[in-house]
């Protein structure tokens, strides 16, 4: 500790403004977009109300009136919900076989996993839709965007699960086996309070990457399952000036992940370890 | 309030709920002012027809790829759709949505002959049109006056970059021209075929062979790069629409060539109107454009869209929106009929009118000798978005000098020639 | 027999699941990909309905290596991924370094470092093209202003007025000429992927030996060597997994491109893909089927270089 204490104050004072200078930077473009939405798409634009303004609140009134903000936001907490649940429960049993009982072909079967991200989305899109309209009838559904959310991030999340679960001494998992607890009890009474953590962070990166997921939310629906990302899709440019409406749906639409980031964040912190712990 | 009060009023509500509409309506829109404008005005249809309808209002290129998407596979999630001149035509060929058929009090003949044209296959129209309009030029009279130029109805184009050069002053923040310059086909070459067209110049001959590599392009781009290039503001490459109408009412643009429909954006003092310059073809330089509303072949509840596309393009929905308290006649969708530009109170409220009307007139969509295909600033023909755009590209490369002209228009006809090959026009 | 049967119980579902969403619409695509198929051809009416009777072989594939764009797509994707895994990487080990040792604040900063990583990729491009990169409207184009306008009032000023005057007025750069739009997606796709970065390093650096450490100081190493022998070696792991996660990611950007420039000077296959797919789909589907072996070849590449590390 005393070698610590001996680097140099001004080291420290340093460090800490450049921190806080690189934190403010990150953060700036956020902030400028919390503020903008409090303009009126007029005084957007004029460099004169550039941070002094009267505030307004119209933007997001007219977003709440004219766009029906809430039925995207509750479209968006449903489908993401359900999809980071249903992706965990098929993910975490399939993650504990891998890294449990490890064959031969594992390590390749999570491989190609991880290659079906890599699939172009916009080459199949018409496909898809004559598929889940025509054929199934489940276009503009909550379960469609469920089901299609749950096996875009299924990949990573098994992988995540896969590093997590391997880090989990064999031994811990066989003591239950000798007392004899069936496979169902290992998962829930040995592995899942064990690797909590793990779980955890990867249910919110889950839950993150569902909630700004823009390809197939906004073309697979129409208005019953749309979510907060089709909302966007819609604001993006519409005709006139816009920078302060599209400040407010973009604060609203990323404004209740970004706050679920924040309180989440230790958690995340703790839990994006990838089995690096040793 | 007892119990028993509860329960009646929550199943009156639940029934109200589930019994009180006739129909339900799934409505695609562009979003844009007058469509979200409808939203409210037609909260007085839904109460007076009992027909609920649901919106769905998208950015303009999202909407094209859902409604084609939907359309494309035998429809079914939207009954009235939102399109545009370029697709009614040959979705009504295609089959793809139905035909109109309007009632006598519709008055169909009050709509403008442009626009009828415009949105018809075979003399069968396909789409209503809601709202309309041509391009002209909108230029700061102050500005023109201090710096002693004119700019006249058709004026030639020469003496329109002599305007925007004696106009344009960046050092304090105004910029002679402010024009398209992001691609897309209904972006920059909306404006450039306009100027092409005005210097003689067309997309496709008879069998489909693009003109790209002929001499009234090279001209005519020359004449684009070099205007905008020397005159126009910073970044105009990512310039559309809402971009310029930004710069244009932070008065930072000294005149504006653009669809008539930013007349009524503008916020500006001392703005003028002049018909689009012209180089001297008959064949006119000024654009036509409807948003229009069709019902997709498919869809379970084609008798009520009828209705509701009858009512929104009515003479009466003119009415509606120029006397609601929220609205006025400022407000009121033109471009589309004739008795609008009738209308007293609309006259008083738009200046922009007159000169509107008589762009709209001028425009020539119809195929001609110049150009053998139906559209002034595209060809109505199913291959045009992936030609438009491609060059929409090389145009902006020329724009940006990360190109020569030259290279972008042989770049231009080898990728125009290769999709019309494609498409099967010729050998 | 159990021993063999139960986890290949378990791993069904999901094998199962990713099997058909793969499956599927790669066949369709393959098929696409061999016959002529348009949405809408007046011309040629048959080959609006997807039929094996319109089979042309490899003449999809001709058309896509064929266009204007081709060699760009995939020049640009591997650039642009290339880019942004370079940027990401070196700034979040530098980031994740700098505010590992506690600070005043230290918990602030993390929270402000990380709110990036949440927002959508679509606001992300139209808040960084329109707000802040815009050459006269944006902060870009206020900053120049009023950095020229302040320089030309002290070309006025005595004494040091002949030093400003030398000054050149500053241009405001166009990101979304064809010049420049790929720089401003690397921009802005940075910003929201660097955060990402932070926090599995940050993760990481917490569980670094701290004894070896305060043994390394002891023998005199300084903090430059510290971090040369110590730390990034113990963050070779973490820099494998941002490098291929990112890389998954990063290969598939859609929204960003087009909302900077609409494929003027940058390019991705998926980009190219979307344009075909507003008409010729036989087109849009070999177009894929390149996507999907380029995708196999960065994969393979990948696994190469860190599939070791990754999977131990």
């Amino acid at each position: 500790m005393a070698i610590v204490a001996q680097s140099s104050k001004y080291g420290q004072i340093g460090r800490t403004t450049l921190a806080w200078i690189v934190g403010l930077l990150f953060f700036f473009p956020i902030f400028w977009l919390v503020l903008t939405s409090f303009k009126t798409d007029a005084d957007a634009v004029k460099p004169e109300f550039l941070l002094f303004f009267t505030p307004t609140l119209e933007n997001y009134v007219n977003m709440t009136e004219n766009y029906d903000y809430w039925r995207f936001a509750r479209n968006s907490v449903i489908t993401s919900v359900f999809a980071t649940v249903f992706t965990l429960a098929v993910g975490i049993p399939c993650a504990y076989a891998m890294a449990f009982n490890p064959a031969r072909r594992t390590k390749d079967v999570l491989m190609w996993m991880l290659s079906t991200k890599m699939l172009p989305a916009a080459g199949v899109l018409y496909p898809m839709t004559f598929l889940t309209k025509n054929i199934l009838g489940i276009f503009d559904t909550h379960f469609l965007v469920i089901i299609v959310l749950s096996l875009i991030n299924m990949p990573i999340v098994i992988w995540m699960l896969f590093t997590y679960f391997k880090e989990i001494p064999r031994e811990i998992i066989e003591a239950g086996k000798m007392d004899g607890v069936n496979t169902w009890g290992e998962i829930r009474e040995i592995l899942i309070p064990l690797a909590w953590g793990g779980i955890a962070s990867t249910a919110l990166l889950c839950f993150i990457f569902c909630w700004n997921e823009a390809y197939w939310t906004v073309r697979l629906t129409t208005t019953d399952a749309a979510t907060l990302s089709k909302l966007i899709e819609g604001n993006r440019a519409p005709e006139g000036l816009f920078f302060g409406r599209l400040s407010a749906v973009s604060a609203a639409a990323v404004g209740p992940i970004v706050v679920l980031g924040w309180f989440c964040q230790k958690q995340l912190v703790q839990g994006l370890t990838f089995g690096a712990v040793k | 309030m007892s119990l028993k009060n509860v329960l009646c009023t929550a199943s009156a509500v639940a029934f109200a709920a589930t019994g009180a509409f006739a129909a339900e309506l799934t409505i695609a829109i562009v979003n844009n002012g007058h469509m979200i404008n409808m939203q409210t005005v037609a909260e007085a249809y839904t109460e007076e027809t009992g027909v609920k309808l649901n919106w769905v209002a998208l950015e303009e290129g999202v909407l094209r790829e859902q409604v084609t998407s939907d359309t494309a596979t035998g429809g079914g999630q939207y009954d009235v759709i939102n399109i545009g001149m370029q697709e009614a035509p040959i979705w009504g060929a295609a089959g793809w949505i139905e035909p109109l058929n309007f009632s006598a009090e519709y008055d169909v003949e009050d709509i403008l002959p442009a626009m009828r044209a415009g949105l018809s296959n075979d003399g069968t129209l396909y789409a209503a049109p809601f709202y309309g309009e041509s391009s002209m030029v909108m230029y700061r009279k102050d500005l023109t006056d201090a710096a002693g130029v004119t700019i006249r109805d058709n004026d030639s184009w020469a003496r329109v970059k002599d305007a925007a050069a004696a106009i344009h002053d960046p050092d304090n923040g105004v910029y002679g021209a402010c024009l398209r310059g992001k691609p897309g086909w209904g972006d920059n070459m909306a404006f450039i075929t306009t100027v092409v067209n005005s210097f003689g110049g067309a997309w496709f001959d008879e069998e489909g062979r693009p003109q790209l590599d002929s001499a009234m392009w090279n001209e005519a781009i020359n004449f684009y790069v070099d205007l905008l290039g020397n005159y126009g503001p910073p970044g105009s490459e990512g310039n559309s629409f809402n971009e310029i109408l930004a710069l244009y009412n932070e008065g930072k643009c000294g005149m504006w060539i653009d669809a008539t429909i930013a007349a009524s954006f503008l916020e500006v003092d001392g703005v003028e109107y002049a018909q689009s310059p012209n180089a001297g073809n008959a064949a006119g330089a000024n654009w036509l454009w409807a948003w229009a509303f069709a019902i997709p072949a498919g869809s379970p509840n084609a008798e009520e869209a009828q209705k509701f596309i009858e009512w929104a393009t009515s003479k009466e929905y003119v009415q509606a929106v120029g006397n609601h308290p929220e609205f006025g006649w400022g407000s009121v969708p033109t471009g589309q009929r004739a008795s609008t530009y009738e209308i007293a109170e609309f006259k008083a409220a738009a200046g922009f009118a007159a000169a509107e009307m008589a762009a709209i007139d001028s425009a020539a969509p119809a195929a001609s000798d110049i150009k053998p295909y139906v559209g002034v600033q595209f060809a109505a023909i199913p291959e045009f978005p992936e030609v438009g755009s491609a060059v929409a590209q090389e145009m902006a490369a020329a724009l940006s000098g990360a190109k020569s002209v030259e290279d972008a228009l042989a770049a231009s006809q080898a990728a125009a020639d290769a999709i019309m090959r494609e498409a099967g026009y010729y050998e | 027999m159990a021993n063999r049967t139960l986890p290949r119980l378990l791993q069904t579902p999901a094998v199962i699941l990713l099997l058909l969403w793969m499956i599927v619409p790669l066949s369709m695509t393959l098929y696409f990909s061999f016959i002529r198929y348009v949405l809408n051809n007046l011309r040629r009416p048959e080959w609006t309905k997807p039929s094996i009777d319109n089979w042309r072989g490899f003449g999809n594939y001709e058309f896509v290596l064929n266009n204007k764009d081709f060699i760009l797509a995939i020049q640009n994707s591997l650039v642009i991924v290339g880019s942004i895994l370079f940027l990401t990487v070196i700034l979040g080990v530098l980031i994740a370094v700098l505010i590992n040792k506690t600070f005043p604040g230290q918990g602030i900063v993390r929270v402000l470092l990380i709110s990036p990583f949440f927002v959508m990729p679509a606001v992300n491009a139209v808040l960084w093209i329109n707000m802040i990169l815009d050459p006269v409207l944006g902060l870009q184009g206020i900053a120049v202003d009023g950095i020229n306008t302040w320089i030309s009032g002290l070309k006025d000023a005595p004494l040091v007025g002949w030093f400003f005057s030398l000054w050149p007025t500053l241009e405001p750069i166009s990101f979304r000429a064809t010049q420049t739009s790929a720089i401003a997606v690397i921009i802005m796709v940075t910003w929201q992927w660097t955060p990402f970065a932070v926090l599995i390093f940050m993760t990481s650096l917490q569980s670094e030996d701290q004894q070896q450490k305060e043994a390394a100081i002891l023998d005199g190493a300084n903090t430059w060597n510290q971090f040369r022998f110590l730390t990034l070696p113990h963050l070779g792991r973490p820099i494998a997994i941002v490098v291929m996660i990112q890389a998954i990611f990063h290969l598939s950007l859609y929204a960003e491109i087009e909302i900077v420039s609409r494929g003027n000077g940058n390019k991705n296959l998926p980009y190219l893909i979307g344009e075909f797919a507003n008409n010729n789909i036989g087109a849009a589907s070999a177009t894929g089927i390149f996507a999907v072996i380029l995708a196999n070849i960065v994969a393979i590449f990948l696994l190469r270089m860190i599939g070791k590390t990754l999977m131990e």
